[in-house]
């Protein structure tokens, strides 16, 4: 192993990337673009759900209640329509998500002692919104009646009255439940697989499809310094990049790091060293750009939504969970959002430590066996 | 003079093709040998076998005294390589390109510099160096693939059809360089598909089907061709092809440019005034006659003719 050669090959890597706009835009760029997008455009919080209201009672009753649904902020109050079926069209238009209808008796109804209806239109096309503004107007309409309840049978002589179920809530971890929260940890690992992946396989199959490795094969380098000229750049870059999105999650975007710093690097290198695995293999088995971007679009595409990244793991089917764990990103998101969001210690984090690192172990020898021989 | 490439019975299988079927060779230190054929007998996979690039399926071969196959790293730090294709970094300038290399091989890089800097000169390279290599020439290219190699100062170099497809003035000064490190003791194995080149080797290797079917100083080779070759000039001179082949003493004919080179068994001054008399009765009026030795491509040529089996 000469290090001269290693580092000469890390410099001629750097000047290619200094050059080349495309490596440089994914290498820096993305990144940050994936961030703010993350970061402002990805909101999976629901909430100022556009509401229309027909109000055909007209009395302080349906006030009260129309009020009430727009006070829990999940419902935005956009219009007061005339008519049912004008609510019913600006939902098809797709002004409103939904629409509350309440009958010309649903005032005289409560004051007399009655029960008063009132319906709800939802805009199902979406079914996260759909469920929020099923559950959140269904919750408005038992408090106002255990309100209401309550109000009736003070009148009717009762003391002062108690909620049976008195339950408080207490959110551990990320307790304003902000999207951001969320996805910059996550982000952090998705610039480290792209880095690692996508970067490392198109630089060494570079050679190959320019001819250029002709030359290097006939030089005195060695297989083993080859793979560390080559991968010890994007390891740099992804670094740097993952410096760079905590800097500004943590500053900009206000997320509170709860963890350890070190132990984050720790576990980001064993992450690291499966996907520049995954990234050499694919290196070995492609024989153009195209290639590998093909092969590495199949294998990242499905980690994406296999681990977790967009949608939580916990709502998958059996089958779809099981096939997750066979990806690695999987075992880090867990990592990462534990060490980020819950202050995780190693001892917390054993459970997806160790099947990252047997991974890791695991394709980075196959990768190095099979990298020796494809370019020995 | 010591042996500086000796190769016995090398074998290179790619699948079930025979890319090489039996090279034998050995070329003397300070020499240029010439590997000459036509495409698919093998020249570029020998110079890539005797460079280390790929493993030999059978044989073995010595490189500047070391073994191809049991001390490759010995044989790479010796040896200087320009590959058919253009293998240095488009997107680095040639400076960075020859410090890479130097560095890569372990050069001090300001003895590198020096180096580069004189075989830029006699490449005529100088005030390229900031350009970037993808953006030279394809001669340019060519040289500086030749610079490139000669940076470690290896004592022999393997150039596999180093002048394919380069401007006749570019193919002149990569065979004067050639020259010159010969004579500086570099031993020097070159592949060519040119006829003419070969005539610049000291020792000439006609390959074909994979092996080395006769190996020999251009004179020598000259010696095996036993035809007279006879060049006839003339205004429309192809056109009296046919009545020239079917004259008693031709043996063979074709067109070269805008003369015949006519084969006969002998070249007294009766068989050249047959064959003007011929191209003057086929409409030739001017036609003109003259014996000439051999080329190295009339060598080939009736090599050939008799491996395909026909009369030459």
């Amino acid at each position: 192993m000469s290090w001269r050669r290693v580092w000469a090959l890390i410099v001629k890597e750097f000047i290619q990337i200094r050059r080349d706009r495309r490596t440089l835009a994914i290498a820096l760029v993305m990144p940050l673009m994936m961030l703010l997008l993350l970061g402002y455009a990805i909101n999976t919080v629901i909430d100022h759900i556009p509401t229309v209201v027909v109000d055909e009672s007209r009395d302080d009753e349906s006030r009260s209640f129309a009020r009430s649904l727009e006070s829990t902020t999940y419902f935005r109050i956009v219009a007061y329509l005339p008519s049912a079926s004008a609510a019913r069209s600006t939902i098809d238009r797709g002004e409103a998500k939904v629409a509350l209808v309440i009958p010309p008796d649903f005032g005289a109804s409560l004051r007399a002692g009655r029960s008063a209806s009132a319906l709800l239109l939802i805009d199902g096309s979406d079914p996260n919104t759909a469920q929020t503004a099923l559950f959140a107007a269904d919750a408005t309409a038992r408090s106002k009646g255990a309100e209401l309840l309550q109000e009736r049978l003070q009148r009717a002589g009762a003391r002062s009255l108690e909620q049976p179920i008195d339950l408080r809530p207490n959110i551990l971890y990320n307790p304003s439940m902000r999207s951001v929260d969320f996805m910059i940890p996550a982000l952090i690992g998705m610039i480290l697989q792209l880095l690692g992946l996508i970067l490392t396989s198109f630089a060494i199959v570079r050679e190959r499809e320019r001819g250029t490795l002709e030359q290097l094969v006939v030089t005195p380098i060695t297989p083993w310094e080859l793979m560390l000229g080559k991968m010890t750049p994007y390891v740099a870059i992804a670094f740097v990049d993952v410096a760079v999105v905590l800097a500004v999650g943590l500053l900009w975007f206000q997320v509170e790091f709860a963890g350890s710093l070190a132990l984050l690097m720790g576990l980001s290198v064993i992450f690291l060293l499966a996907v520049l695995g995954m990234g050499l293999l694919i290196s070995t088995v492609s024989q153009t750009q195209t290639q590998a971007m093909q092969t590495a679009m199949f294998v990242m595409l499905p980690s994406f939504i296999l681990s977790g990244f967009f949608f939580p793991r916990e709502s998958m089917p059996d089958l779809i969970r099981y096939l997750s764990y066979l990806v690695p990103l999987t075992y880090f998101l867990d990592i990462l959002r534990g060490v980020v969001l819950k202050g995780s210690q190693i001892g917390d984090l054993w459970g997806s430590v160790t099947p990252l690192a047997v991974y890791a172990l695991v394709v980075f020898s196959a990768s190095v066996v099979r990298f020796r021989k494809s370019f020995g | 003079m010591s042996v500086a490439v000796s190769a016995r019975g090398l074998r290179k299988l790619y699948g079930r093709g025979v890319a090489l079927d039996d090279l034998t060779l050995d070329v003397q230190s300070g020499t240029i040998a010439g590997l000459v054929g036509p495409d698919g007998a093998g020249k570029s996979t020998a110079i890539r076998v005797l460079s280390t690039a790929v493993a030999p399926t059978a044989g073995t071969a010595r490189v500047g005294g070391y073994d191809i196959r049991t001390d490759p790293e010995r044989v790479r730090s010796i040896v200087g390589v320009v590959p058919q294709a253009f293998t240095l970094y488009g997107d680095l300038t040639v400076r960075e390109n020859l410090d890479f290399l130097a560095t890569v091989y372990g050069v001090d890089l300001s003895e590198a510099r020096a180096r580069s800097a004189s075989l830029l000169a006699s490449a005529r390279l100088v005030g390229h160096e900031r350009k970037l290599a993808g953006d030279l020439s394809g001669g340019m290219k060519r040289k500086l693939a030749v610079v490139s190699a000669l940076i470690h100062r290896p004592s022999i170099l393997l150039l596999d059809e180093p002048t394919a497809g380069v401007d006749p003035v570019s193919r002149r000064e990569v065979w004067k360089m050639l020259g010159e490190l010969a004579s500086d003791g570099i031993t020097v194995v070159v592949t060519t598909a040119y006829m003419d080149e070969a005539e610049r080797c000291h020792t000439v290797a006609v390959m074909q089907s994979g092996r080395v079917v006769v190996v020999g100083s251009p004179n020598e080779l000259r010696g095996l061709v036993r035809d007279a070759i006879i060049v006839v000039t003339g205004l429309g001179v192809s056109s009296a092809a046919t009545s020239i082949r079917s004259l008693p003493d031709v043996t063979g004919i074709r067109v070269v440019g805008n003369q015949l080179r006519v084969s006969a068994t002998s070249s007294d001054g009766a068989v050249v005034r047959r064959i003007v008399s011929a191209a003057v009765e086929a409409g030739v009026a001017d036609a003109v006659a003259r014996p000439v030795t051999p080329s190295i491509e009339d060598v080939f040529l009736s090599l050939r003719a008799v491996g395909d089996g026909s009369a030459p």
